[in-house]
């Protein structure tokens, strides 16, 4: 497997995987290379082979400056210092006589500059900024829609509520882009501007400028086009979320994004948008998450008591081997127990505990996502239950969080997750396990990685009820649990309240 | 380092806390000796200090630092080379940095057998990997993987094109790879003076 750089297409193809890996990629040549890692399992593989060997670089020792080096170090500039000013205090008679000089000859060379900057550019940029200030500031959003027309389709699908996004955020967005949108406050607002928004403002002012005329045009006409129509308080309303809501999107998205038509591009959006909010909705406090493993704990004591009695020399054997574990005695319960057990002893009581629009939320989930949903709970409410129902640290050097997380990834996901989360860069397999962990589904959707694998790791991960066939993947498991078993098949609880 | 500008000795103090375990990591594992490392560093920072009036206010700090780390590195690396005296990294041992996390990952993945190896022997492995590399690619390394700066970063501290640095860390994983992934994967011990070796020869061949 190992390849060293060619003078052929396979050096460009290293530098695309290392480039992508530091992220120095542009966005389109990012999807680009996602594309060809879903695609080429040789690609991924030399991309883990690199990453492989740029992790182990992390066992290299770190080494510590000695104690009395500072002090060492000290001294040595104290007594160049004082010698730098004896130096200068000889010197001071000439210097002093030279820096005259200098000054003269500063001045004037400053007055005739300025005279000749000021006839270079007083008529430009100002002027420039102040017309085209409300593009300029927010030129990236500008660049992403060609008519106004999309951002009526977000609007109409969307709303101004629906944004997954904090309020404080929108409104403080708003009052800034009023505040502009009137030409009298342009200068004042200006004049306020923080050091860093003016280093942003005048890379925008510079981007701006570099663009084409005809784009230029392009986007002070789409300007005055959202102005000058009846509903412009709704489509600026519009416009304002929608940049903040890419804001969060990884860079290959916002292009995968870009590069669709407007009207598939807006209707991608507002899907995403409407996943998000039924994922967010689907997301527990610390406090609701201890009432909901109260309230399964107490549920599953009943359910195991009832269970125990009637196991099979197998399964006995199995629940024998759990040790208390209770990551192993919740996937071991939930796999032995009949559905009308779980719909009567389990569900309602523990759906109780859930907030109202959580609860729909989850209704409305197909079987195998209310499964992974209830798993994901139980998984957070376990971990914040050993921190004491605090929330736990998220340094990468350890913590209980990632005590956990490795747990998930070795005992619960099978092979196909395993090498696809592995295929990823770092951070980006970190946040895409967590997710998995806390069972919410990807962003990219049903099309995207990673829809879960359910193929468990040899010898280890959920027992033998969750296991499923590739044809079985919309079928119930207790259905094959209880054709083992001997008993009459039955529909899952969860299958009988919503249809798939 | 404005402060430091204005002749503050207290600041530079602290300027000085917060960077010199970096300064020195950076140099001993550029250089491979311990001392050398303590004594380059101490003449960057007394350069640093030097230079302060040419500070420009608003340049990044850390690149302005690292730029003057790499000449004196390379000086001091010119003079090494010149009464060959160049070694291996050194071998003191430290406290695992590494996310476990990731470790832990890949040994489930059963694509490597982090589990089974020596965490010391994996560390002689590492440092023999990072003394292979020519002296820029290694410090292109350094750079990118202990202290964050970017290619353009890097770039900048070494006096190169974005895209040169691109085709050197490129070139650099590249040999890391060769002699890491076969440890990695199997375990077979690289030694010092075979495949390490030629593989140092293969990268100075490269050295432009």
């Amino acid at each position: 497997m190992s390849q060293s750089p060619s003078p052929d297409g396979n050096s460009e193809r290293l530098e695309q995987i290392v480039a992508y890996l530091d992220g120095e990629l542009s966005p389109a040549d990012s999807a680009r290379v996602e594309q060809q890692l879903a695609a080429d399992e040789g690609f991924r593989e030399e991309l883990q082979s690199i990453d492989r060997a740029w992790v182990a670089l992390d066992e290299l020792p770190s080494t510590r400056a000695d104690d009395s080096f500072l002090q060492t170090t000290m001294e040595i500039v104290v007594d160049s210092a004082r010698r730098e000013a004896a130096e200068k205090t000889q010197a001071l008679p000439m210097q002093r006589r030279k820096r005259r000089l200098a000054t003269i000859l500063f001045g004037v060379s400053a007055i005739l500059l300025g005279m000749l900057a000021f006839r270079l550019t007083w008529s430009n940029p100002n002027r420039l900024l102040l017309n085209d200030l409300p593009v300029i500031y927010q030129l990236d959003i500008y660049s992403q829609f060609e008519q106004v027309n999309f951002l009526r389709m977000l609007h109409q699908g969307i709303g101004d509520q629906g944004w997954p996004l904090p309020k404080e955020d929108i409104e403080n967005q708003e009052l800034q882009l009023q505040l502009i949108l009137s030409t009298e406050n342009r200068r004042k607002w200006l004049s306020q501007m923080s050091n860093h928004e003016q280093v942003t403002l005048r890379a925008n002012f510079n981007r701006f400028r570099g663009l084409p005329p005809a784009e230029q045009v392009r986007m002070r006409s789409l300007h005055r086009e959202i102005d000058a129509t009846e509903d412009s308080k709704e489509l600026r309303g519009t416009l304002v979320r929608y940049e903040q809501w890419l804001n969060h999107l990884p860079a290959s998205e916002q292009y995968s994004l870009r590069e669709q038509p407007a009207a598939a591009r807006a209707h991608r959006v507002v899907r995403m948008v409407h996943e998000k909010r039924k994922a967010d909705a689907l997301q527990l406090t610390p406090k609701q998450l201890q009432q909901f493993w109260h309230k399964m704990h107490s549920r599953l004591g009943v359910l195991e008591r009832e269970l125990v009695v009637d196991l099979t020399d197998g399964e006995r054997e199995r629940y024998q081997n759990l040790n208390g574990d209770p990551r192993r005695k919740y996937f071991f319960l939930m796999s032995i127990a009949t559905p009308k057990q779980i719909k009567e002893h389990l569900l309602p009581a523990v759906l109780e505990t859930l907030p109202r629009e959580a609860r729909i939320q989850f209704e409305r989930l197909p079987t195998m996502r209310k499964r992974e949903q209830l798993a994901g709970w139980w998984r957070q409410a376990q971990m914040l239950r050993q921190n004491h129902w605090q929330e736990p640290g998220r340094n990468r050097s350890g913590g209980a969080l990632e005590k956990e997380l490795e747990a998930f990834f070795v005992e619960e996901l099978g092979p196909g997750d395993k090498e696809r989360l592995l295929a990823l860069p770092n951070d980006q397999m970190q946040r895409q396990l967590e997710r998995m962990y806390r069972g919410v589904p990807s962003s990219r959707g049903r099309g995207g990685f990673p829809e879960r694998d359910h193929r468990p790791p040899p010898g280890l991960g959920p027992p033998p009820g969750f296991e499923r066939r590739p044809q079985d993947h919309h079928e119930d498991d207790h259905e094959g649990h209880q054709r083992r078993r001997g008993r009459r098949p039955r529909r899952s609880s969860m299958d009988d309240d919503h249809p798939h | 380092m404005l402060e430091v500008c204005a002749d503050n000795a207290t600041a530079f103090e602290e300027l000085m806390g917060r960077y010199q375990n970096r300064v020195v990591s950076l140099m001993t594992h550029l250089v491979g000796h311990r001392d050398m490392a303590e004594d380059l560093a101490q003449e960057v920072f007394m350069r640093v200090y030097r230079a302060r009036g040419r500070y420009v206010p608003g340049a990044k700090f850390s690149t302005w630092l690292y730029t003057i780390a790499h000449n004196v590195a390379s000086n001091a690396l010119r003079g090494l080379s010149r009464r060959r005296e160049v070694n291996l990294v050194s071998r003191e041992s430290g406290e695992f940095k590494g996310n476990p996390m990731d470790a832990a990952a890949l040994a489930a993945s059963g694509l490597m057998p982090t589990r089974q190896l020596d965490k010391a022997e994996l560390q002689d492995v590492v440092k023999i990997a990072i003394a292979a590399l020519n002296e820029r690619q290694r410090m292109a390394v350094l750079l990118n993987k202990f202290e964050h700066l970017s290619y353009e970063e890097i770039a900048e501290v070494m006096q190169l094109s974005p895209s040169a640095v691109k085709s050197l860390l490129t070139r650099a994983r590249s040999n890391l790879r060769d002699v890491l992934d076969p440890y990695l994967q199997q375990g077979a011990k690289v030694e010092g003076n075979g495949e390490a070796a030629a593989l140092k020869e293969r990268t100075t061949d490269e050295h432009q």
